[in-house]
């Protein structure tokens, strides 16, 4: 459908505005209704967490272990800081990917398989190119873009041409990366100087020229004391000036302002000049080439090549974050700081107590679904408040 | 190329598969239940996974019956929180769903520990099965099969055939009309929603006490997923289901006896998952989903 293009429509007239002193103090309130429901799901997701390690051990000392042991390697280890930072590097970049499609209204559920077929293309670039670094290096994240985008168009255009849902078409997409990534490790693109165990199957080493080194120095001339091989890379920064580059772009931009409204209100998108379908497929594309950075400071920085076991999971963990960031760009980096202190965590619990440290990731996803629940009451209970109001004022 | 045929239709290859009808088609059947009620339930691969762990536990402690019992108690359970979220506090059905299949990732591998000791993490030991059923020609058949069938033919009476089952579907087509005419809208959706744990649960409970024997992590290899998909091909029909679950259980079936030289294994165990996105491309817009799927309904408020 072809329309004018027009600027979008004047806000209607507000009515008369209460005074100014009061716009402030409701401004303050709804600051402070948005934070009552992250902080309202944490307590309830640390209950929860109270409850499970209560049953399994039955004491109150294992707590205070559990407690101890959380604090004493999630804060007071003096790396502790570099592994959050550095654990929070893919988990931002998989957040913004899913918050990127969720913005448009769309689930993208298939950052796992994105980024696993992004880390891979990557480690060709990378092993196999010849280039100085301002080139390689470069080239290599693009490959890993691409790689991502790619596995994203499937379900894209499945989307835009045949009405498939895009929740299961991005799961099977999933399973697919699975199956091209253990075929092509063992088989086209293996090392042929490893070992040929399964479990050892890995791309040939990036080269020099395409890998990216550790932040470390960085922050320890800023007074850290980290440790040199802490597993914190300059991806980091990388990942935070991508979250800046998202909210400006969803609050500044006419593409933001566009996936805000199809996002919100799809059925007002169509009539108000908006190709409906040219932004889902930009959107779910733009999901998929952000995705496909996630590999890479593992691929890039910490181990230098693409191994089969590769870490996973951080795809899954990236609509939790998102969710729990409300898809804004510092609170997704909020949120990812928040799962990677409780990663780093789990070590201490893994280490020092006899709990399993498996009682994080029921805490994780505890937390995804008190904070939908969370936010739905207090939405409810803000525009009750709201009601109210309205009808005093009458 | 008689070969080929042999691996594609040959007795081997419908044993097995029957042994991958019967998950997907349990699932399947309860998805079926919780859509026509107007929730979608993108968790039911969770529960199915919550299935496999429960069903492996419960058969180690007091027996494969009891086993199978107690799967689909707990797939009933993860049910009641996803109707919590969604059908009470209105949550949106995917996110909720969502947030069931990433728990199923992390609780089950918790409970492994705490059960089976640290190391088994991601199995438990082997669990005793129920005494098999022989079949000529096709061997020893697990009595769950059959139950399956029966089961089928029960979803499909109560649905089409039933009040209950009218006023269900009423749910999830208008509930606003429904609701005029005396039909607990809230109340429907929970049973559907219910109903789809319990055969989300006993399919995974399957899996794990009839068909491997132990639970093992990622035994469920995204049938939840393919059960959805197989939804949409039958058109949200109780016998329409039963046809497109035979497809899928085809291809899974052809994924452990088709070996052709010039397929690389990797890309055949990928075969299921790839078909699934080829009828998804083919029939997504051929076919009628309930009109309210999806929505979340508030009781008794104005239009």
């Amino acid at each position: 459908m072809k329309t004018e293009e027009r600027p979008p429509a004047a806000p209607p007239p507000e009515p008369d505005l209460p005074p100014r002193r009061l716009q402030w103090a409701e401004q303050l309130r709804d600051l402070g209704y948005r934070l009552l429901a992250p902080a309202s799901s944490l307590v309830f997701a640390a209950v929860v967490g109270t409850v499970v390690i209560l049953l399994v051990q039955r004491s109150v000392e294992d707590l205070g272990d559990v407690a101890g042991a959380m604090w004493s390697y999630g804060v007071e280890n003096k790396d502790s800081l570099a592994f959050i930072f550095g654990r929070a590097t893919p988990l931002i970049l998989a957040g913004l990917a899913t918050a990127v499609a969720f913005k448009a209204g769309l689930f993208n559920i298939g950052v796992e398989g994105q980024y696993a077929i992004g880390a891979l293309s990557a480690a060709v670039a990378g092993s196999q190119l010849r280039a100085p670094t301002l080139i390689h290096l470069p080239l290599t994240v693009l490959a890993g873009m691409a790689g991502g985008l790619l596995w994203a168009l499937i379900p894209a255009l499945l989307r835009v041409y045949r009405g498939a849902h895009e929740v299961i078409s991005t799961i099977m997409m999933n399973y697919v990366a699975n199956g091209v990534l253990l075929y092509l490790l063992s088989g086209p693109l293996k090392d042929l100087n490893q070992p040929g165990d399964v479990d050892q199957l890995r791309t040939e080493p990036i080269q020099e020229t395409a890998q990216v080194g550790r932040m470390v120095g960085f922050f320890n001339s800023l007074g850290f004391n980290f440790r040199p091989s802490a597993p914190l890379t300059w991806f980091f920064l990388f990942a935070l000036v991508a979250a800046v580059v998202y909210a400006l772009t969803i609050r500044r931009t006419r593409f933001g302002y566009e996936l805000r409204v199809l996002g919100t209100n799809p059925r007002a998108a169509e009539p108000s000049g908006i190709r409906t379908n040219a932004m889902f497929m930009k959107a779910m594309l733009l999901s998929g080439a952000v995705a496909g950075l996630v590999g890479l400071p593992e691929v890039l920085g910490l181990e230098g090549v693409m191994k089969i076991d590769y870490v996973r999971g951080f795809g899954f963990a990236g609509i939790a974050i998102a969710l729990l960031g409300r898809n804004s760009g510092l609170g997704i980096v909020a949120a990812a700081l928040l799962f990677a202190f409780l990663d780093r965590s789990a070590t201490g619990i893994e280490l020092r107590t006899e709990v399993p440290s498996e009682v994080i990731i029921i805490l994780q996803g505890v937390l995804i679904l008190s904070i939908v629940v969370a936010f739905e009451l207090v939405r409810r209970l803000a525009a009750r408040r709201r009601l109210q109001e309205t009808h005093e004022r009458a | 190329m008689p070969e080929i045929f042999g691996q594609l239709l040959g007795v081997a290859v419908i044993a097995s598969l029957i042994r991958a009808f019967v998950p997907l088609y349990l699932a399947t059947l309860g998805a079926l239940f919780n859509e026509r009620s107007g929730i979608v339930n993108i968790g039911i691969d969770g529960m199915m996974i919550f299935g496999t762990w429960f069903g492996a536990w419960g058969s180690l402690r007091y027996g494969p019956v009891a086993g199978l019992l107690v799967a689909t108690l707990s797939g009933t359970l993860v049910a009641l929180v996803h109707a919590v979220a969604t059908v009470t506090f209105r949550v949106d059905q995917i996110v909720s769903g969502v947030a069931i299949n990433i728990l199923a990732l992390g609780v089950p591998r918790f409970l492994s520990i705490v059960a089976f000791g640290e190391g088994q993490e991601t199995q438990s030991p082997a669990v005793p099965s129920l005494p098999t059923i022989n079949v000529p020609e096709l061997g020893a058949i697990s009595p769950v099969v059959l139950l399956t069938i029966a089961l089928g033919v029960a979803a499909w009476w109560v649905l089409n055939r039933t009040v209950l089952g009218l006023r269900l579907r009423s749910a999830g087509e208008n509930p606003r009309a429904a609701e005029s005419l005396g039909v607990r809208v809230i109340s429907m959706r929970y049973a559907g929603v219910l109903i789809s744990g319990a055969f989300a649960g006993l399919a995974g409970g399957y899996l794990s006490v009839e068909l491997v024997g132990q639970y093992t992590e990622g035994m469920n290899q995204g049938r939840g997923f393919i059960a959805l998909a197989a939804l949409i091909l039958g058109n949200w029909s109780a016998i329409g289901v039963a046809f497109s679950c035979l497809l899928f259980a085809w291809t899974e079936a052809l994924t452990v006896y088709l070996r052709v030289d010039w397929i690389n294994n990797a890309f055949i165990a990928s075969l299921p998952y790839i078909v699934t996105l080829v009828v998804l491309a083919l029939f997504s817009r051929r076919v009628r989903p309930p009109k309210a799927v999806g929505q979340a309904y508030e009781a008794g408020s104005p239009v």
